[in-house]
């Protein structure tokens, strides 16, 4: 579709590519950006005064997007040049063979995405005169969870991008990314800001942050995501490969003991036995959680009963504005969860569990830093870039930047604390009591708010420089641990590579197998809640395994067999079929993720059969980029007699 | 005036938010549902169309069940709203077998059926509150009744069914993407009999004859 909007139709909006992407900065035959010598900002052309600049240069009378011209004594183009050019082997009927979409579909879609686009249109809202772009391409899991998932996503944001429908009225709004404070206070703010190269940095994010990129290094502790900075969540220790690694890495150290909070990773990430290589070597484990799921009862060594949502308060639940607070102009809303019912026998708030574990290791004062400098990071200057950054790394930040809303050694409850958090976010009249008795914290949202995009000034690459410039190190640093991953994703432009599963497809291991999000589930402990079990029941779908009924047909299958899909890494797993029209013929799909084999949770044992078994974990089944995991296999799939996954597990699946 | 509902099917998601508010709002027993959601579909790949139904007690104007129940347990209202007096009801199940639409349950308590949503663990505090609140006599049959109790109490606030939520059905209010629709079918001005005149609203297998209260709107 970019082919086709910039190749076929010449369309694409050249005001936003110039000033908030960049597409125009020259890149030279290194792929790097040309910087000018004195300040080492990345150079434009200046089309009116004929000659580059910084791009930054209140001077500019025009930014050439297309063209070439010599800077520095090398041959450069625009970046946008680049582009355009490299996506012309991207035709339709390339694309057609790939995805099996009729190329006259894909060019029917792009001609009426590009129409929809309305580039040059405007729309007035409170006074503010802003580009109405009434298009939007969005990716989430399914195309992201591919060994191509970092160019497949950039491929997306691109064809936001080339039609200016990032952040402003009908184009795509992502999550909220700009909260200008509350207005009796200023806080609770978050704001993007420009940074290195004029790019992009996002005002919290919930991992560590994606820009400036961190240097590339050899890596240390047992994530290994110091070796590639682009990428986000790490998939090791789990994985196949991650042994060897560590022990070229002189095996540095060993986990003493872990604690877990609330997750199920045994049934929700990878294959099983790839998981219990990893957690059967930690020596102690603790798991805070509501149930007595596949993880806990498989490996936690004390089980800490958490609360369950109903039975206390939780601050957390909502309190990133990127994840779940209105987008558009529906007004800020900032909500708790709070308690319905008293917790039940001994279930604890985990965060005051671990202040009292805190105590008896001597870190209350650590703690109680942390909890500072994270909300003091909505007060108006980021100072940690998530959700999870470390005690450790807390303790970093310039103390001058912290509100104090907890004292060194002070010990308060829960309740107290967000008191102080709704008092410091929002002002002292809007208390822990006010919120719990009106639900939320609610004020206007400014235009500039719900479409900052151009209030900002900063840009995205729609070319990424920083590929090229990492790859180097990258490769250096991997050969030293012996990695090796696909170096040639680590290009600028974004590219189309095939799938790792796409590249396992053969006569016998025919159906691509993949996972998808029920409407009814999320995680895996929705299955234990038996509402939901009695509606998934009743659900054609959720707890089936669903294939093309043609398909279906040719294999001697039918609704109702019990099949066993087999990966081509011998992983197998088993469920009832249910074939429809509306799936295409190569594909077998798995809704949610179900399939416990937990005692402890027996609304959920049995019920619908659990995908991740069939997953292979290592660098050769993650984009090298991202680190993605690939989250499809190809199988066989034939009718069996038992459900052999729960051999060896103990009971009876239904 | 006759409560009637229109239900946009391309607006339907099939999330079952409606079976489980009706759950929650009634506190029906484990296997007991007075609405549905039925799925299906179409046509043959690739030009397929799934099919999304929410569906529950018409309330016809013409009702099969008041007919064939022979208490008169079954009975309907001034308002078109058609209920069960369980003090009436013995459990003769005439009514399920005259309704074409499926859409009554039968309600046992012991004799194997499950009692707890946990078996073996005892009830749960909402079942103990439902006991209490909204009991469910065993051996009767139950249905769908509109969320009369909202609507009763909501007209008696001085509310209108279908606009506040407090007289609406708990389905029409849960459904996240505003597909469910309530008002007033004697009312030729209501929001409710525009939207049906002016996108052709239907009522589910109209040659059952039974004249439903509930449209469908493709």
């Amino acid at each position: 579709m970019i082919n086709i909007l910039l190749n076929e139709l010449n369309v694409y909006d050249a005001e936003f590519l110039k000033k908030k992407t960049n597409g125009a900065y020259l890149i030279g035959p290194d792929e790097l950006y040309v910087r000018d010598k004195e300040t080492n900002k990345p150079l434009v052309w200046d089309s009116k005064a004929n000659k580059a600049k910084v791009f930054n240069d209140p001077t500019i009378g025009d930014y050439a997007l297309l063209g070439e011209y010599t800077v520095n004594g090398v041959k450069c183009h625009p970046s946008f040049q680049l582009l355009k050019d490299h996506v012309k082997q991207y035709t339709a009927e390339a694309a057609e063979k790939v995805s099996t979409v009729p190329a006259k579909t894909i060019r029917r879609i792009a001609e009426e995405y590009a129409e929809a686009a309305s580039i040059g249109t405007t729309i007035e809202i409170e006074g503010e005169k802003l580009p109405l772009r009434p298009v939007a391409c969005i990716m989430f899991r399914g195309g992201q969870g591919h060994t191509n998932s970092a160019h497949s996503y950039v491929a997306m944001c691109i064809l936001n991008a080339i039609v200016g429908a990032m952040d402003v009225p009908g184009g795509t709004l992502g999550w909220p990314a700009y909260v200008g404070g509350h207005p009796d206070t200023g806080r609770f703010k978050v704001i993007p800001f420009p940074c290195k190269d004029g790019l992009l940095t996002a005002g919290t994010f919930m991992e560590h942050g994606p820009w400036p990129l961190h240097p590339a290094k050899v890596p240390e502790d047992m994530l290994l995501k110091e070796l590639v900075p682009t990428a986000s969540f790490s998939p090791h220790p789990m994985t196949s490969d991650f042994p060897k690694y560590w022990e070229n890495m002189g095996h540095p150290y060993d986990i003493e003991a872990a604690i877990i909070f609330g997750s199920n990773m045994i049934r929700s990430s990878q294959n099983r036995e790839i998981v219990e290589v990893f957690w059967k070597k930690v020596p102690f484990t603790v798991s805070f959680n509501i149930l007595p799921n596949e993880f806990a009862e498989g490996f936690a060594d004390i089980v800490l009963p958490d609360c369950h949502p109903l039975e206390a308060y939780c601050l957390f639940s909502s309190h990133g504005p990127f994840f779940n607070h209105p987008i558009g102009m529906e007004g800020w809303c900032f909500p708790i969860r709070q308690p319905v019912v008293k917790a039940a026998y001994e279930r604890r708030n985990k965060v005051e569990a671990l202040w009292d574990l805190a105590d008896r290791i001597g870190m209350r004062d650590e703690m109680n830093n942390y909890y500072n400098v994270y909300f003091s990071s909505f007060g108006g200057e980021a100072l940690i870039s998530g959700d999870i950054s470390s005690a450790r790394g807390a303790a970093a930040i310039d103390p001058k930047k912290v509100t104090k809303l907890i004292k060194p050694g002070e010990k308060i409850s829960y309740s107290e604390m967000m008191d102080r958090v709704f008092k410091f976010y929002f002002g002292e009249k809007n208390d822990l009591k006010y919120i719990s008795e009106h639900g939320s914290i609610d004020w206007k949202k400014q235009v500039k708010e719900a479409y900052w995009r151009w209030y900002v000034d900063v840009r995205i690459p729609i070319y990424l420089e920083h590929l090229a410039e990492l790859k180097p190190e990258i490769m250096k640093n991997a050969k030293t641990i012996g990695v090796d991953l696909d170096w040639e994703q680590f290009t600028p432009l974004t590219s189309f590579f095939t799938a790792q599963v796409a590249k396992e497809e053969t006569s016998e291991f025919d159906l691509y197998s993949f996972s998808y999000r029920d409407i009814l589930h999320n995680g895996t402990y929705t299955m234990e809640f038996p509402w939901l079990d009695e509606v998934s029941r009743m659900n054609p779908y959720t707890y089936n395994i669903t294939m093309n009924a043609d398909t279906a047909k040719q294999k001697g299958l039918k609704d109702g067999d019990l099949i066993c899909l087999e990966s081509s890494y011998g992983r197998k797993i088993t469920g009832y079929l249910k074939t429809m029209q509306g799936m295409h013929p190569k594909c077998i799909a798995i809704a949610a993720c179900s399939g416990g084999w937990a005692k402890g949770a027996p609304i959920a044992y049995g019920k619908g059969t659990n995908f991740n078994i069939l997953l292979e974990s290592d660098f050769k089944h993650a984009c090298p980029v991202c680190w993605s995991q690939e989250t499809a296999t190809t199988v066989k799939v034939y009718k069996i007699d038992h459900r052999i996954e729960y051999d060896g597990v103990g009971g009876k699946p239904q | 005036m006759r409560w009637g509902m229109a239900i946009e099917l391309k607006r339907c998601i099939g999330c079952y938010a409606c079976v489980l508010a009706c759950k929650a709002e009634h506190f029906l027993p484990p296997n007991i549902f007075w609405n549905r959601v039925l799925i299906g579909e179409k046509g043959k790949y690739p030009a397929v169309t799934k099919l999304i139904y929410s569906v529950r007690c018409n309330h016809c104007a013409d009702p099969a069940c008041v007919k064939a129940c022979p208490t008169g347990a079954t009975h309907q209202r001034e308002d078109g709203i058609v209920v069960v007096d369980e003090d009436k009801c013995v459990g003769c199940r005439y009514c399920m077998v005259a309704c074409p639409y499926q859409a009554r349950s039968f309600y046992e308590d012991g004799h194997g059926a499950q009692t707890e949503y946990y078996p073996g663990q005892g009830l749960t505090e909402h079942e103990k509150i439902g006991k209490t609140l909204y009991p469910h006599e065993p051996g009767t049959v139950q249905k769908c009744v509109f969320c009369k109790e909202r609507i009763d109490a909501g007209l008696a606030q001085g509310l209108k069914p279908g606009v506040d939520r407090d007289a609406s059905p708990a389905c029409m209010n849960i459904c996240p993407t505003k597909a469910i629709h309530f008002g007033d079918l004697d009312d030729p001005y209501s929001d409710i009999n525009r939207l049906i005149k002016e996108k052709k609203g239907h009522p589910f297998h109209a040659e059952f004859d039974t004249q439903p209260s509930i449209y469908y709107i493709d």
